[in-house]
């Protein structure tokens, strides 16, 4: 079996363009959940949530090019651009074929779905513009990368909701292990801020009305987040034979479905992902330095979570560094765990462990050393990012600090 | 009616971003690398612009005998005149 390393990571998202200044909120500790107002008149809605700021799509595609590309399909791309820039890797047609693309999605082309029903629904317009498809498909991120990057190896996108990123990074850990691949470009885009995506989540009744609040007492739910992170994985031995600088290594990953609740998250589910991630990575519990949480902000998901972590634990437990940075890049559901995965590596690399910001105070149902409000100086050896969905899909994933940072 | 080549021109450069000069009576789409998708969205915007109804599908864009063929700027012009003026008389007989 290969070891699997990061030879490239790309950020965009609510705290940056791209993984520098993502960096450096996320060690400031800044938040991005704001205000945001969309429509107008009578269907005019305001929502805290944590937007992409500043970004101009035009800077990044030829206006042939992006007419084909919702909100969702910029940010992958935008992201890989980023990521395989970094990893140094040129796509040649022998290499192109020995790489797989996967990415996660919750939504799709969600922005490009309620633009679209707006002009049939409310503007009566009697039809749809021709490239209505190509731009909503769910898989049209992933189909754009390897037209970009001239990929003809395995593509799809893995929808499991705010599992779909970490669901998508443990298939391609699991197709470069295998050998199935030599690279795999893998990761999550998301782009949910649109009236008719705000308005289902506000009626699910889980959205926070001040901010996002992981394991804090007085956690009123969640604030949607969007944008997307993309890795370069490839074997060890790949990235070694070309000299590549490794970022970190994927060690194993975790999954399993709760098959209880819709909605309702499961202790059951989520230890069991846990342990399955450890057991896949060769961990013991006592090697993990640090959990980046799913912590949500709902009362539910951070409460059975931390059960969850004290059944995987155990004594452990209490050492454990476990923080939710979704309180600053909200929760970008299909995006989440990438983005959270890039956090997790950029801690490893600059020594300190993410804090859970907006923390008013403990509450004793989250009683984890959740890192408050404060980045802590700390050095990251092995680390896991947990996943848990809508859906009961929990996914996990382990990983080293790079094998030449020692 | 008369629909200019100018006029079908202009669409055609302003959904495919294609370079207007290049369009003559005789340039060939494909040589201008207008792709499929494209195609499809010129046909949307000459519908929209002059108000006719082109019986075009993807899948039988190779097939003459639906008359739908569009190998050059000069087709569509052909096209969008004989439908505009097979549409004006049947709007007039009804």
């Amino acid at each position: 079996m290969n070891r699997v390393v990061v030879t490239g990571v790309g950020v965009i998202s609510a705290l940056g363009n791209n993984s520098g200044e993502y960096a450096e909120a996320l060690q400031a500790g800044r938040s991005a959940i704001g205000p945001l107002n969309i429509m107008a008149g009578e269907m005019a809605g305001s929502w805290m949530a944590a937007e992409v700021p500043n970004f101009d799509p035009a800077a990044h595609f030829e206006p042939r090019k992006l007419k084909l590309l919702d909100r969702a399909s910029q940010f992958a791309l935008v992201a890989t651009a980023e990521a395989v820039k970094e990893s140094g890797l040129a796509f040649t047609e022998e290499l192109g074929a020995r790489t797989a693309v996967i990415i996660g999605s919750g939504s799709g082309g969600a922005v490009t779905t309620d633009e679209s029903y707006y002009r049939l629904y409310a503007e009566r317009e009697p039809r749809l513009h021709p490239l209505t498809i190509p731009k909503l498909m769910f898989n049209a991120a992933a189909s754009h990368i390897t037209i970009d990057h001239g990929i003809t190896g395995p593509s799809f996108v893995i929808a499991s909701a705010c599992s779909s990123a970490n669901s998508a990074i443990g298939m391609a850990l699991q197709m470069v292990r295998s050998g199935a691949v030599d690279v795999a470009i893998t990761g999550g885009t998301e782009a949910c801020l649109n009236f008719g995506s705000l308005k289902s989540w506000e009626a699910l009744r889980v959205m926070a009305p001040d901010t996002c609040r992981p394991f804090s007492k007085g956690r009123k739910g969640m604030v949607l987040g969007e944008g997307a992170a993309i890795f370069v994985l490839e074997t060890l031995k790949h990235a070694q034979a070309r000299g590549a600088a490794i970022r970190a290594e994927i060690a194993g990953a975790g999954m399993s479905s709760d098959a209880q609740d819709i909605a309702v998250p499961a202790v059951a589910g989520a230890a069991s992902a846990m342990k399955a991630c450890l057991r896949d990575a060769g961990l013991d519990a006592g090697d993990v330095d640090y959990i980046n949480a799913h912590g949500t902000g709902t009362q539910a998901n951070d409460a059975v979570e931390t059960q969850a972590i004290h059944e995987v634990f155990g004594q452990h437990a209490g050492k454990l560094f476990v923080s939710s940075t979704k309180a600053m890049h909200g929760h970008a559901l299909g995006a989440a765990g990438a983005l959270e995965l890039a956090a997790t590596i950029i801690a490893m690399e600059r020594r300190f462990v993410p804090p859970t910001v907006n923390f008013l105070e403990a509450d004793p149902s989250c009683d984890l050393d959740h890192v408050p409000n404060e980045a802590r100086a700390a050095s990251i050896g092995v680390a896991i990012s947990n996943s848990f969905a809508f859906g009961g899909h929990n996914a996990v994933i382990a990983v080293r600090r790079s094998p030449s940072a020692y | 009616m008369q629909i200019t080549e100018a006029e079908v021109a202009e669409v055609v450069a302003n959904e495919a971003r294609v370079d207007r000069a290049l369009l003559t009576r005789d340039a060939d789409l494909a040589e201008l690398d207008i792709q499929s998708l494209e195609i499809v969205e010129i046909i949307f915007a000459l519908e929209d612009k002059f108000g006719i109804e082109i019986p075009y599908n993807a899948n039988s864009a190779a097939d003459k005998t639906t008359g739908v063929s569009l190998k050059t700027l000069g087709d569509i012009v052909d096209m969008v005149n004989r439908l505009a003026n097979e549409q004006l008389k049947e709007a007039a007989v009804g």
